[in-house]
């Protein structure tokens, strides 16, 4: 993947619409105020993305899958540290039902908010792009970051990666959500991020 | 004589896309831009603009420091600051330095509402 | 993309699986209006097929208005990608019960909901778009999951405790101790540790028999439980027949004083022991040191100051208390 550093930052402020519309969703979501930073986009190795997790202390993840489909095709991949999605869903529940275990009621709640995030990422994006996409419904995936990272492919394989910041109350995790594109799929992209900048020109 | 804007912000592509949105409302405006703070005190001084977005959050002296310089040397310039968080110590200052406030990131109706906020009784 | 039916030739079974399968399914056309409700589905909402078919979703279920469900919605038809509730954070979005004839009250079922559009696609096979709504009844297995939550948390409870004398087991000791260290440094408290052992407790059980010896470390440790009653004290079974009891925010000059009382009500129980050559009846030994926050000590060596300090006490006499220093 070969984007340069204003395709990257087109890349940033198309991501961010879709932050922002996600914090909102999420707000209501949660009955207080969500914050999500400003996306850090990068395009970085799959190995690049488990160092800096497994550098964080998260050797185990856990991870919101979606797959998007269209003029391309990506699986969207939103990943927290596993001790920190279950702190985000004890945020959204309450503090009524204590939580310890990241169990099936509690990982549905996850797959909730990773469809809202993933949602709006990609429907912002549509939307600026003026492309469709065809979208799933969440999946969600426990275990250690490696195995959940190459699922398919491996370690050296190039993503797509946006570290955004959560804030909601006294609680602040990083997220990690990771585009994964076929190499149509990056050609595609770079073709239209291309004629983006170029119409603005 | 058309009416000049400064878009003040330290993207590249955030300031591409300012100037696209704007220009299709106002095609006749001229449109200058900065890319740091103390860039954009600079441009105010040589060409005072009618109007200016600054983006708040910048390396270097950040939107509300550059606003305040601004304010100094012209009083009648409308400025709109573009933010993320509105939050309210922020309103404080809108109120201080006379400016208004856009919630980014920068859709069409974002820059709607600050193409209304300059022409209003301009 | 290939659907598995084609919509223009439904087979002759397609209706009788819809309305016979155990979940309930709306749909809903362009304009929000149900179009198709399932057999389940009108069972469980109590609603006639006639009241609902052709109605707008926010007549026949006004309580959705305002919610979480209205806006998922919303987002889907906007957005053209499918919306997930979960059961978690909304409980019981749409009102769907269990039949009445099974229950006396009205009992809401909880639900896992998918908003699912019909995508460019699959809308240019049909002659407009759609919105699929599948609600799951998720009732039994959130039931399930309680119940294993509960016996999860009581079986950590049971791994932990010493089946003879219901004190804390080794395990629970290791647990709590660097635990109530790290609280006596944040609270700048010390916290102090005193080790119990019984005299001439194998005299004790061969002359009078293990029954009568397992009876002897209950009554102590009923004792234990009794003087150190605060919450945030631990008593717990550390051998054979020693005991520790770990008490935060305690000095020694306090640990002392309730440690000999500890010793007094053992003598007080009058258990008769003619193997003993300090008295005529079961006394323990104790032992006590302090953690002072601040102090480099790891929770090892603090139990191993409380095993000198007891051993002082049995090399002094017995049944006496030896403190720290």
């Amino acid at each position: 993947m070969n984007l340069s550093e204003l395709e990257l930052d087109a890349l940033t402020e198309v991501f961010n619409v879709g932050v922002g519309q996600a914090a909102h969703a999420l707000s209501q979501l949660a009955n207080t105020t969500v914050m999500l930073s400003v996306p850090q986009v990068d395009v970085i190795s799959k190995l690049n993305v488990s160092t800096e997790l497994i550098n964080q202390g998260a050797d185990r993840v856990c991870a919101v899958r979606q797959q998007f489909s269209g003029v391309l095709n990506t699986e969207a991949v939103l990943m927290f540290p596993v001790q920190q999605s279950l702190q985000l869903v004890q945020m959204m529940v309450g503090d009524e039902v204590p939580l310890e275990q990241l169990g099936e009621m509690e990982q549905e709640a996850l797959a909730e908010i990773g469809n809202i995030l993933l949602n709006s990422v990609v429907s912002g994006v549509a939307d600026v792009f003026k492309l469709q996409f065809e979208g799933s419904l969440p999946y969600v995936e426990l275990g250690p970051v490696r195995d959940v990272l190459c699922a398919q492919g491996d370690l050296t394989d190039q993503v797509l990666s946006l570290q955004i910041d959560f804030a909601i109350e006294t609680l602040q995790i990083h997220g990690f959500l990771l585009f994964l594109l076929d190499v149509e799929s990056v050609e595609s992209l770079k073709l239209t991020v291309e004629r983006f900048l170029a119409a603005m020109s | 004589m058309p009416h000049s804007l400064l878009i003040v912000d330290d993207s590249k592509v955030s300031r591409m896309m300012i100037k696209h949105k704007v220009s299709q409302l106002q095609p006749d405006w001229v449109v200058l831009e900065a890319g740091t703070g103390d860039e954009a005190v600079a441009m105010v001084r040589d060409h005072a603009p009618d109007f200016v977005t600054m983006d708040v959050n910048m390396p270097g002296i950040n939107g509300f420091e550059a606003a305040a310089q601004i304010r100094q040397l012209l009083a009648t310039c409308k400025i709109a600051m573009l933010t993320a968080n509105i939050q309210e110590s922020s309103r404080a200052k809108a109120s201080d330095l006379n400016v208004t406030f856009i919630q980014k990131p920068v859709t069409e109706s974002a820059i709607r509402q600050a193409v209304d906020y300059f022409m209003a009784t301009a | 993309m290939n659907a598995t039916i084609d919509p223009c030739n439904c087979p002759p079974w397609s209706a009788w699986v819809l309305d016979h399968l155990q979940l309930g399914l709306l749909v809903l056309d362009a304009g929000n209006h149900i179009v198709f409700a399932n057999q389940w589905l009108l069972t469980h909402a109590n609603l006639a097929h006639d009241a609902v078919i052709g109605k707008p979703l926010l007549e026949v279920f006004p309580q959705i208005k305002g919610s979480a469900f209205e806006r998922a919605l919303a987002q889907t038809i906007a957005s053209g990608y499918p919306s997930l509730l979960s059961q978690t954070l909304h409980p019981a979005p749409l009102p769907i019960f269990l039949p009445t004839s099974q229950r006396g009250k009205d009992k809401l079922l909880r639900q896992s909901i998918r908003i699912i559009p019909s995508g460019r696609q699959a809308s240019a096979l049909m002659d407009q778009q759609y919105t699929l709504i599948q609600i799951n009844d998720v009732t039994q297995p959130f039931m399930r999951e309680r119940l294993l939550k509960a016996q999860a948390g009581r079986l950590k409870g049971l791994a932990e405790v010493d089946v003879l004398t219901a004190l804390g087991n080794r395990r629970r000791l290791d647990e709590v101790l660097p635990q109530a260290m790290h609280a006596a440094r944040k609270s700048a408290q010390p916290l102090s540790v005193v080790m119990f052992d019984v005299d001439y407790f194998k005299q004790f059980n061969d002359l009078y028999g293990h029954l009568a010896g397992d009876n002897c470390l209950r009554q102590v440790a009923q004792i234990l439980r009794d003087v150190f009653r605060r919450p945030q004290d631990l008593v717990a079974r550390y051998g054979g027949e020693e005991m520790v009891a770990v008490l935060p925010e305690t000095h020694g000059a306090a640990a002392l004083g309730l440690t000999e009382q500890v010793l007094r009500r053992v003598y007080a129980l009058g258990i008769t022991h003619q193997g003993s050559t300090v008295a005529d009846r079961v006394t323990i030994s104790a032992g006590v040191a302090v953690y002072e926050p601040g102090a480099e000590l790891s929770p090892e060596n603090l139990l191993k100051a409380a095993d000198q300090a007891l051993y002082r006490a049995k090399s002094g006499g017995r049944n006496r208390v030896c403190g720290p220093g």
